[in-house]
């Protein structure tokens, strides 16, 4: 089936036709739905987040105009899940994270101690882009989908053709050197 | 909900862009792997039908089976196929020719052609001669050394008439 290209779906965002709700959801559904179900163990949440994700980008574009429809959707459903996951431990209701995204924020909790960050999460966000945008491509794609799409090692290695001891080590080896980052900006204190 | 993973949720479009690329171009993948899989099953099921289709051939092939109670009719004469049993296959056979010849029977699924004993108008032979004599014949041809020795018989082909199906199966259902 031939969709319509993202320009053409950010234009009915644009002129308000529901059209786009329609074809965002035949185009990218798919990749969305694998992004919060990396975060959410619960299908019913996953559903969830994905009628809030179409709600929220009905609401954001205008004024948005993404780059990228797919990269705004996935990003915008990470979030949704995310802060779904946050709420249901505020609300002490279902806490469960999926294997990978718990595996994902073990490593970063090994590296990163959560009372020695010296900024706002905000500016901590500029400064990972800041780093990112200085590594290699191959590295980079492994780091976001590691800690952005929470996939496995084993997945990042079928889906970047590297061995699987080769995406541990460049993911605990950049860890090491984002940490080194962070202090160097005054982000991190160094202990 | 730790703050590095929380900070992690903003980064930047062109990044998330890139690695959702990879995601799916390996996604596209195994779709692929799944179309040539599915191409190759298409060729053994091609090649499954035009198997089928050699041994049990439409009536517009080449080669025809004939079964039982079918008659055919040459320029050799004229045959019917009038019974099968176990180790034999019986047929009425007239030579319309203008001369004698032998009748000869080859078996599908191998075998020493030598083995099969022929009976014409129950007068047991190895090399049946027909005569020209406008009269029907009972020919019997009893493979059952063949049996005996393992042999899976497919079709008896005669020559000057064609092939004699020997699975008992029929287009006719009263011949079972």
């Amino acid at each position: 089936m031939k969709y319509p290209s993202d320009q053409e779906i950010i234009t009915w965002y644009w002129a308000r036709n529901e059209k786009a709700i329609v074809f965002s959801k035949q185009k990218y559904e798919g990749v969305c739905r694998s992004v919060s179900a990396s975060v959410l163990c619960c299908r019913e949440d996953v559903e969830e987040c994905l009628n809030d994700l179409y709600f929220a980008a009905w609401n954001t574009i205008p004024p948005q105009r993404p780059v990228s429809l797919r990269a705004y959707l996935c990003k915008l459903i990470r979030r949704i899940s995310v802060n779904k996951l946050v709420h249901h431990q505020a609300q002490k209701r279902d806490q469960r994270k999926t294997v990978s995204f718990e595996e994902a924020e073990a490593e970063l909790n090994a590296v990163f101690s959560e009372d020695a960050f010296l900024t706002d999460h905000n500016c901590l966000s500029e400064w990972i882009n800041l780093y990112l945008s200085a590594l290699p491509q191959k590295r980079r794609q492994i780091l976001v989908l590691r800690y952005w799409m929470c996939a496995s090692v084993r997945e990042i290695s079928e889906k970047t053709g590297t061995k699987e001891g080769t995406v541990k080590s460049i993911l605990s080896r950049e860890l090491v050197y984002l940490r080194r980052y962070l202090i160097e900006k005054g982000g991190y204190r160094d202990e | 909900m730790s703050k590095m993973m929380m900070a992690w949720s903003d980064i930047r479009e062109e990044y998330i862009d890139e690695a959702v690329t990879v995601y799916c171009r390996k996604r596209m993948m195994t779709r692929t792997g799944v179309r040539i899989l599915a191409g190759l099953c298409a060729m053994l099921c091609i090649f499954a039908v035009i198997g089928v289709a050699g041994y049990f051939p439409a009536g517009d092939s080449p080669v025809r089976i004939y079964w039982l109670g079918d008659t055919v009719e040459t320029k050799y004469g004229i045959a019917t196929y009038v019974e099968l049993t176990e180790t034999t296959l019986v047929l009425d056979l007239i030579n319309t020719s203008d001369g004698p010849y032998i009748l000869h029977a080859s078996f599908s699924g191998g075998g020493h052609w030598d083995k099969v004993i022929y009976y014409v108008d129950g007068e047991k032979t190895i090399a049946p001669r027909i005569w020209s004599d406008g009269k029907t014949h009972r020919i019997v041809i009893d493979y059952s050394y063949f049996k005996e020795n393992g042999f899976v018989l497919k079709s008896c082909q005669l020559e000057h008439f064609g092939h004699f199906s020997l699975t008992r199966r029929s287009r006719k259902p009263n011949n079972g």
